[in-house]
């Protein structure tokens, strides 16, 4: 368990530096920036829509952001960030020098899946923090939008949901993604190949959003797409577009864990 | 306390290919004496970055033929690199990190005492550079990182591919004496591949050629430079050239060149019998120069001469 921290603090020094990390504060930043700077420039028409169609603003500010966030950003934004992560290596030529020191693959490739997943947490902390500033900003900024009188919330149709267990099942459905650009961009040495394969599978989730929605709960590339709009299952924690998800993550880690083990050399 | 062998390295007739149709190697007996400086010489394509990759399991060995500290590699991998430090073509650097990241990096992996990291940078002369991004680094001292990185674990051996490869003729002697004082201070055995015999010759103590997959020749230097010395060539100058080329063919080996003979002979001392020869048949004589093959040209010669028997 020690050597596995160290794997996994020495995998955080590489990113250092690197546009990886940029791109989680940059990606995080972008979609509350621009939502917020909408409302601000359109205010007159978003007081009528977020104050009086609405009691709590929130649920409504809530819905359009992240909507903006999930539908085609999200899932470009990770396909990149892990192309990224795994390019550090192939670009400095290090794998040969990873594999010959005394240290596991198996714990290679913990830490690096570790790291990755402390990137996302870090996107996802970080948009949550820029969306709750960004809701704030507006109510010091415009009293009358009514943000400084409520809490922050989801609502779509009527089922309120609590904001954190909403960013949660949203944290669920791009594991299968994360797996699976995980296993491609450790095999694809060429940044641009995984990065189109990301953009090939969102093309198809736009192409199948409105002719074969239901059948997007099979196309990990769908599944956070289908956080838009999310109506959360009052019977079960999770709904069956995110159980996929973690079915996805779970058999495509173990696949790419044992080709990383046993076939690849780097 | 049990017997050291005293070999470090040892393969017992390695053979390599990525298909089964051809082998890139073929029988290959690596002995690499514990404390030696061991030059592993041969033109680009030869084997020698393959058998490396090999002895660093970064390729396995399908036949179990590689033994590392008196230990079979397969079964003893990890245990082996933590005595290995490795440089394998150009050095494996993160060129967005400081040489001292890069530094911190291995030591960890490795459980160094982090008062280690400034002792190599020390060694390499590289301690004022440590805080700058490897990018901004010449290709010497990105090498000079790459032998810290390799130096970090106080290794009982160092591998290095081509690591003088690129360097100007001032770097390549800095690299020289870091790897002549390395060997000295710490006792190190050093492996090292070149294509160039002159880039090696000034600081191995035992030398292993290779060409095509198979090993041509493997001993010290001084073996090396006895087989250079049985080939020795004398040129001469004299007045008639054609008329001493006629005299001289019946007992010797002469070929004309830059208006002059050159003449192979087998000892020193046949050089005064020529001498004696011409100017008793009237040929003036005006230079004689002995000329030794040096070990560049015996090198191309055991190369170049060489087909897959």
């Amino acid at each position: 368990m020690k050597e596995l921290l160290v794997v996994y603090r020495t995998e955080l020094i590489k990113t250092k530096n690197s546009f990886a990390f940029w791109l989680v504060i940059l990606g995080a930043l972008f979609i509350p920036a621009f939502f917020v700077s909408t409302i601000a420039w359109h205010w007159n028409d978003y007081v009528h829509y977020l104050v009086e169609d609405n009691p709590n603003p929130w649920n409504e500010y809530s819905r359009k952001l992240f909507n903006g966030v999930h539908f085609t950003f999200l899932p470009l934004l990770i396909v990149l960030l892990v192309a990224l992560v795994f390019n550090i290596e192939h670009k400095s030529n290090t794998w040969k020098h990873v594999f010959v020191l005394p240290v596991s693959k198996t714990k290679i490739f913990i830490g690096k899946y570790m790291v990755l997943v402390t990137l996302l947490l870090l996107l996802y902390c970080l948009l949550f923090i820029f969306y709750l500033f960004g809701g704030y900003l507006l109510g010091i900024w415009k009293p009358a939008f009514g943000f400084l009188d409520h809490s922050p919330s989801y609502k779509y149709g009527d089922v309120q949901t609590n904001i954190i267990t909403y960013i949660s099942k949203s944290f669920i459905t791009v594991l299968a993604i994360l797996a699976i650009h995980f296993w491609l961009s450790f095999r694809l040495k060429n940044l641009f190949s995984t990065i189109a394969i990301g953009l090939g599978g969102v093309v198809l989730t736009v192409g199948m959003y409105i002719s074969h929605w239901h059948s997007l709960i099979y196309v990990p590339y769908g599944l956070p797409v289908l956080m838009c709009n999310y109506s959360p299952d009052v019977h079960h924690f999770l709904t069956i577009f995110q159980e996929n998800s973690l079915i996805y993550f779970a058999v495509i880690s173990i696949l790419s864990y044992f080709d990383f083990v046993k076939f690849f050399k780097g | 306390m049990p017997h050291k062998n005293q070999f470090i390295i040892e393969t017992n007739n390695l053979a390599f290919g990525f298909s089964d149709k051809k082998n890139i190697l073929k029988n290959i007996n690596l002995k690499v004496e514990r404390g030696s400086i061991y030059g592993f010489l041969g033109p680009n394509g030869a084997g020698k970055t393959t058998t490396i990759r090999l002895l660093l399991g970064l390729l396995r060995d399908q036949n179990n033929s590689i033994s590392l500290f008196d230990n079979n590699l397969l079964h003893n991998r990890i245990e082996s690199l933590s005595k290995i430090g490795a440089l394998i073509e150009q050095p494996s650097l993160y060129e967005h990190l400081t040489g001292y990241d890069n530094l911190e990096i291995t030591r960890q992996l490795r459980k160094i005492h982090r008062k280690k990291t400034d002792d190599v940078l020390q060694t390499v002369r590289l301690s004022e550079a440590a805080h700058k991004k490897v990018k901004a680094y010449s290709l010497g001292m990105k090498q000079r990182l790459g032998i810290a990185l390799a130096l970090l674990s106080e290794p009982e051996l160092l591998i290095l591919d081509e690591p003088v490869n690129g360097l100007d003729p001032s770097g390549m002697m800095e690299m020289r004496e870091l790897l002549r004082m390395i060997n000295k201070k710490y006792g190190t055995t050093i492996f090292l591949s070149s294509h160039l015999i002159s880039e090696l010759e000034k600081i191995v103590t035992h030398v292993g050629i290779i060409n095509m997959g198979e090993m041509l020749f493997q001993g010290t230097i001084d073996d090396l430079y006895n087989l250079q010395k049985k080939e020795l060539k004398v040129h001469i100058q004299v007045d008639n050239a054609s008329a001493a080329i006629e005299l001289l063919r019946t007992f010797y080996s002469v070929i004309s060149n830059k208006g002059g003979l050159d003449i192979i002979i087998k000892s020193k001392e046949e050089v005064n019998e020529i001498l004696h020869l011409l100017i008793t048949n009237n040929i003036k004589v005006f230079e004689a120069v002995i000329e030794s093959k040096d070990l560049e040209q015996l090198f191309l010669d055991m190369t170049h001469n060489y087909t897959v028997s």
